[in-house]
């Protein structure tokens, strides 16, 4: 079944240069998707687009069967709700601990008390990361805080989890357990979309790409490698 | 973290901004509360005045005069239809009345005074200031009269006072909100500042605006309510110092010391307006600052 659906979309900047041209694509529940392409080619305004960070020139985004250019204001909050974010430079909020900061996704959420703990001792053990929940991010090394941004993306239980270069600036062994952890994200039922530039990451998971270049899709992939085979 | 808790938290991380966000505040409503219990003070005087007998005519010591002549100078006041009260005060009802008001002074001298050394009066009020000349012409005609007391210099002075109080008051008040409400503008425009990058990952999670902005409106109000209390308890001391110098001054004139239900209730309105104003600093500086 279709979770995300993009119909045409595009986005013109204020300054009138297109970042995304007339793009479709769908991606089912369950899926694990690699974004691929370029630096410029429209990866990240992709994302930008699914968390309804920008709104569409033209076309239509579908989530969850809900048309999310047409929500406004909380409706816009329950939206981001139910996705996971993971970004390159983590967001993480230096003036809170791991466990905090992981809490803030479901507080805002408004969960309980005593759900948010024992959710967060979860994926604090999921991630790899069970004795740094007192800590601070500047206390973590770069593979840490990536796996404690993507703690803080499954942790209210999304439907999908999006996580843009989660393996840039990692050494090749941290980039590795970090794809461990997606494919054991995806393998508990969510959809997982990667935006990367790691060739290996691509190759080893033999997963669907979508390849993006100057703002189109140029090949959509069901089992695709990092570099498109002529 | 529960919504108080983050307000207090971002209190807390900046006490010296906080300081000057109460400072500025209790500033505004001591000055405020003072200007408030001032005018409060002179309508009140105003009124004493205004209702006390504006014209007050004095005749021979220990002489009381003739009904007839008390009804012809009745009848003259009453002809020009500005005659609000009328009333004749006899030597006998001169002694009783003093000997009323001095019953805890010097006893001797209570004995030494009668009606026979206390001169009867007529007492005169008119139904609007502007009238008193017209009124007192007439009594000033009587021959028996020897002396005239006249209030309408004073209630002039006063309703002038009166006036330039109320527009300076306002104009410092006015000044001070003003002042007030741009810099807890500025503290918490700057504190939003700091905390886009919290903002926008607060935003990207899933926060609604209510979710972000609260902690700033909450910290905005406790600054508006925690400075009117401030301001209050300086004027509320001021207050009780003064209050023995003012009811040794304005005996008889003002019911002094103010009643503390009055107190409590200027400090309820006071606190109110804080918070008001608390928040809408808050909401411009949100409005300002918060845009991602």
């Amino acid at each position: 079944m279709s979770l995300i659906n993009f119909d045409g979309v595009t986005y013109k900047f204020n300054t009138g240069v297109e970042a995304i041209k007339q793009v479709s694509f769908s991606i089912d529940e369950g899926e694990f998707v690699f974004l691929v392409g370029p630096s410029g080619a429209g990866k990240t305004t992709l994302m930008r687009l699914m968390l309804r960070e920008l709104l569409p020139t033209e076309g239509k985004i579908i989530l969850d069967n809900e048309e999310i250019s047409r929500k406004r204001g909380i409706s816009v909050s329950k939206l981001r709700q139910k996705i996971g974010a993971s970004f390159q430079d983590v967001k993480l909020l230096l003036d809170r601990t791991v466990a905090e900061n992981i809490a803030l996704a479901m507080e805002i959420a408004g969960k309980k008390n005593s759900e948010i703990k024992e959710a967060v001792t979860a994926v604090l053990d999921l991630v790899g990361l069970g004795d740094k929940g007192d800590v601070f991010p500047v206390q973590l090394s770069g593979g840490e805080r990536q796996r404690a941004g993507i703690a803080r993306a499954v942790v209210g239980d999304p439907i999908v989890i999006f996580a843009d270069e989660p393996t840039a600036n990692l050494d090749e062994e941290t980039a590795w357990k970090i794809a461990a952890l997606l494919k054991e994200i995806n393998r508990s039922g969510k959809a997982v979309i990667v935006a990367t530039h790691n060739a290996d990451l691509v190759d080893s998971m033999g997963a669907r790409v979508i390849y993006l270049d100057q703002g189109g899709i140029i090949e959509d992939k069901k089992k695709g490698t990092y570099h498109r085979k002529k | 973290m529960s919504l108080l808790n983050t307000t207090f938290k971002q209190i807390r991380r900046t006490p010296y901004q906080a300081l000057i966000a109460v400072l500025i505040l209790s500033l505004t409503f001591f000055a405020s509360a003072t200007f408030i219990i001032i005018l409060f003070g002179f309508s009140k005087t105003l009124q004493y005045f205004e209702k006390a007998p504006q014209i007050i005519a004095y005749y021979e010591k220990g002489k009381d005069i003739p009904q007839q002549d008390i009804d012809r100078i009745k009848n003259r006041l009453e002809a020009t239809g500005k005659l609000a009260s009328f009333e004749y005060t006899s030597t006998k009802d001169a002694e009783k009345y003093y000997k009323e008001k001095s019953a805890n002074e010097d006893p001797l001298l209570n004995e030494l005074v009668d009606y026979k050394i206390l001169p009867p009066s007529i007492e005169v009020s008119a139904t609007e200031i502007s009238a008193l000349p017209q009124l007192k012409e007439i009594i000033d005609g009587e021959p028996a009269v020897l002396d005239i007391d006249y209030y309408e210099d004073i209630v002039n002075q006063l309703m002038i006072w009166v006036c330039n109080i109320r527009y300076l008051g306002l104009g410092i008040v006015g000044f001070l909100t003003l002042l007030s409400v741009l810099i807890l503008m500025v503290i918490l425009g700057l504190k939003v500042k700091n905390k886009r990058p919290e903002i926008e990952i607060m935003r990207l999670l899933g926060a609604s605006a209510w979710q972000v902005h609260s902690p700033f409106l909450f910290e905005g109000m406790f600054y508006g309510a925690f400075g009117a209390i401030w301001g209050w308890l300086g004027t509320f001391t001021l207050l009780q110092y003064m209050t023995p110098a003012l009811i040794e001054w304005l005996d008889g004139i003002l019911s002094l010391p103010v009643p503390t239900q009055y107190l409590l209730m200027l400090l309820g309105v006071l606190m109110f307006i804080g918070t008001f104003l608390g928040m809408l600093g808050s909401l411009l500086a949100v409005r300002r600052f918060s845009r991602i």
